[in-house]
């Protein structure tokens, strides 16, 4: 058993809740040193510069101060005796004089007072490519509870530019149930562990789904959504078919013929070009029109292709996607498009946000947030008043507003007599355009939402809430200065003159929240890449689906 | 069987637990780099828990190309044809960067294309656990790349050749025993 990584957050997945100099840093981890324009650090989200996954810390000293991460584990009982693990991996990329990288450890009591004094691990002031910096077997001290591990810059030269990863602290006392056979062959089962919840074959459509995506949805256990960093899915085709025509020209005199394969327009069921947001959208290929060459669409490669969809931040279902992808050469000019934007009862996460999903399909699951005043104050004497705020969120996390509190409704004291009432309501918005836009931005929709409740002695209190609502990257070239309209649904109940008073909005089905008349412009191309699916592309697939977490329901 | 610990529900169901069993340590979509690592070798690293290696009996990996663009090729008609034949070549991109990789090692080296003479013949994305050469392991290097299948016109024979930086994301699970 060499145990588990003691550290939260140790591969920086989870992120963005501490912001300084406008770079995010990792959930679970917090500066120390001196914060200033000098020492620029934070997560950096590149696979060019992680050691492991996806992301690692970058650490960019350009002044005279020192900055660092740190993290403190908190075992909650005596470790004193117990030996760990400890270590990081750490690259210097650039590097000055007495500049450099110092990682340690510190021993703390149950109060969080450092027991001897702070253990350095390594001050590495030279450039490395990555190289683990590590102490092995070091024993807790006498009265120890918490361990320290920080990196930090050092030195008064700059600039200097290092990247730090995977960090880790094993050992301590060992959990998990140990199983043996009489060999002596052991393994252990872990918490970390994930069980393998859903596994078969199952038969893919001929069809849509009603909201245009495609595929199979796999029922997670349980009644509650759940987060997409405890699922892991495996999807192979198993069953498949493709489309297209050969086109045989014979030489020769008839004795060696050529092929050369094109897009079928006849298939009685289509190509499917697939958006960002997973609708769907029937392609035809050209029908090969002889003496006219822009008719004939030629194949350049065809692969079976299976996934599952990450639009989510939490799910109750699963959905495998599979299909025969194709890459045809056709030449799409770019034009101008009109769109609905429909929150929907799923999540989506970015870089710094996260939120609903806003897709340009309307979905047929509902959900709401409900708001409940405090006991005795059921009257909506004002409101529920309700307004937006529009940006656009880039690819690293900053954000542009468009504009703020706009398409706003005032219902003013309507709601004041009533005991039930809901209603979908909308309001204008001219939007301004954004030039500027780039393929890899998002829509962000903030939905305000406050009022005034009262009690039957006209005691008031003001409250509000917000609902955030995002694109997945919309593949745009420019946003056009359209006026859109707004809609939210507004539902309202009191108990009567005393108890409580509730206010609902809205989304995901036909009491929705939704954004019309959005025109953004999008680029041409010289391929198309497109799926064909069911019986004309792959009908079965083979799945695994990981949970950890489970707890068996 | 009799050893391991057998777990029932309500229904008379069971399962056994064994040595044997095998943990799923880590699994979900992670991103592929644009860049060679500094060894110009390529991929993904994943750490496996703890300091030190496991052997690659007690591993089990299972990687997939979850997000690709095909590209990396370019067209030429074939003119002089009768109306309606509109037959065409399809050859490695002129400007393209392609490697080779060696499959004892995992290193890549630059491919040179001979342009207008290299045909391609398949285009696939290809995702596996890239074992460089080791059998014991800290971390495991996850590789992934869209591959060529050509006919490498200055060595007269068949070759594989990646364009990498094309897939990127993959979906993969990484199974452990004696933990």
């Amino acid at each position: 058993m060499k145990g588990v990584n003691r550290l939260l957050n140790q591969d920086f997945m989870e992120y963005g809740n501490v912001i300084i100099n406008s770079r995010y840093y990792p959930n679970n981890w917090l500066p120390y040193g001196t914060i200033s324009g000098d020492t620029s650090l934070g997560l950096v989200i590149t696979t060019t510069m992680a050691y492991t996954f996806d992301r690692c810390f970058e650490m960019y000293k350009v002044g005279s101060n020192n900055t660092g991460m740190s993290q403190t584990i908190n075992f909650g009982y005596d470790i004193a005796g117990l030996d760990f693990d400890i270590g990081m991996w750490i690259r210097i990329h650039t590097q000055t004089g007495d500049s450099g990288i110092k990682l340690s450890y510190k021993w703390l009591d149950s109060s969080g007072t450092i027991i001897g004094s702070q253990v350095t691990i390594d001050s590495l002031t030279a450039t490395q490519n990555y190289t683990l910096s590590s102490v092995s077997a070091v024993t807790a001290p006498t009265n120890a509870q918490r361990i320290w591990l920080g990196v930090e810059t050092i030195g008064s030269d700059q600039p200097m530019l290092a990247y730090v990863d995977s960090p880790y602290i094993y050992g301590g006392k060992t959990y998990g149930l140990k199983i043996y056979d009489t060999s002596g062959d052991s393994s252990i089962i872990l918490p970390e562990a994930s069980s393998i919840i859903a596994s078969g074959t199952v038969t893919m459509p001929n069809i849509l789904q009603d909201d245009g995506t495609y595929g199979v949805d796999i029922d997670l256990p349980g009644d509650d959504y759940i987060d997409m960093d405890r699922i892991g899915v495996m999807v192979q085709a198993r069953d498949f078919d493709w489309k297209a025509i050969v086109n045989i020209l014979e030489y020769d005199t008839g004795n060696k013929f050529w092929g050369n394969f094109f897009g079928d327009s006849g298939i009685s069921i289509p190509y499917y070009e697939k958006a960002p947001d997973g609708v769907m959208t029937e392609w035809e290929a050209g029908a090969m029109t002889p003496g006219t060459q822009a008719t004939y669409n030629r194949l350049i490669n065809v692969s079976p292709f299976t996934g599952w969809e990450t639009f989510t931040t939490s799910v109750k279902k699963v959905r495998l996607f599979a299909g025969i992808d194709y890459t045809f050469l056709k030449t799409a000019a770019g034009g101008t498009g009109t769109y609905t934007l429909y929150g929907r009862d799923y999540g989506i996460s970015t870089l710094a946000d996260v939120g609903y999903m806003l897709g340009t399909e309307q979905g047929d699951v509902e959900r709401y947030y409900e708001y409940v005043s405090l006991v005795d104050f059921p009257l909506c004497l004002w409101g529920p008043h309700s307004k937006f705020d529009i940006s656009i969120i880039h690819a690293n996390g900053s954000e542009t507003s468009l504009d703020t509190d706009v398409a706003a409704v005032d219902v003013a004291q309507t709601y004041a007599a009533v005991a039930d009432k809901e209603s979908s309501y909308n309001a204008t918005w001219a939007c301004p355009g954004y030039g500027a836009w780039v393929s890899s931005d998002r829509l962000k929709f903030v939905l305000k939402v406050n009022g005034t409740f009262s009690s039957a002695w006209l005691s008031t209190y003001n409250w509000s809430f917000s609902r955030t609502f995002i694109t997945p990257q919309l593949n745009w070239t420019s946003l056009e200065a359209t006026t859109w309209t707004l809609y939210r649904y507004i539902w309202f109940h009191r108990d009567g003159i005393s108890g409580y008073g509730r206010v609902r909005t809205y989304w995901g089905a036909t009491k929705e929240m939704k954004a019309t008349n959005i025109s953004a412009d999008y680029a041409g191309s010289a391929a198309q890449q497109v799926f064909s699916i069911g019986d004309d592309g792959i009908s079965e697939v083979d799945y695994m689906i990981y949970l950890k977490d489970y707890d068996g329901s | 069987m009799g050893y391991g610990l057998k777990v029932r529900d309500t229904s008379g169901n069971t399962c056994v637990l064994t040595p044997d069993v095998k943990s799923i340590i880590s699994a979900g979509t992670v991103k592929i780099p644009t860049v060679l690592r500094p060894d110009n070798t390529y991929g993904v690293n994943i750490p496996l828990p703890g300091t030190t290696a496991y052997s690659e009996d007690d591993i089990g990996v299972l990687v997939k190309a979850r997000d690709y663009v095909v590209g990396g090729y370019t067209i030429a008609w074939v003119s002089g044809l009768a109306v309606g034949e509109w037959a065409f070549a399809k050859w490695l991109l002129n400007g393209g960067v392609f490697w080779t990789r060696n499959e004892s090692t995992g290193v890549v080296s630059s491919f040179a294309e001979a342009i207008y003479h290299d045909t391609i013949y398949n285009i696939h994305p290809e995702a596996f656990w890239d074992k460089l050469g080791e059998t014991t392991f800290n971390y495991i290097r996850l590789f992934a790349g869209l591959a060529f299948e050509i006919y490498d016109a200055s060595a007269s024979d068949y070759l594989k050749i990646y364009d990498l930086g094309r897939i990127t994301t993959i979906d993969y699970v990484i199974y452990l025993r004696n933990l």
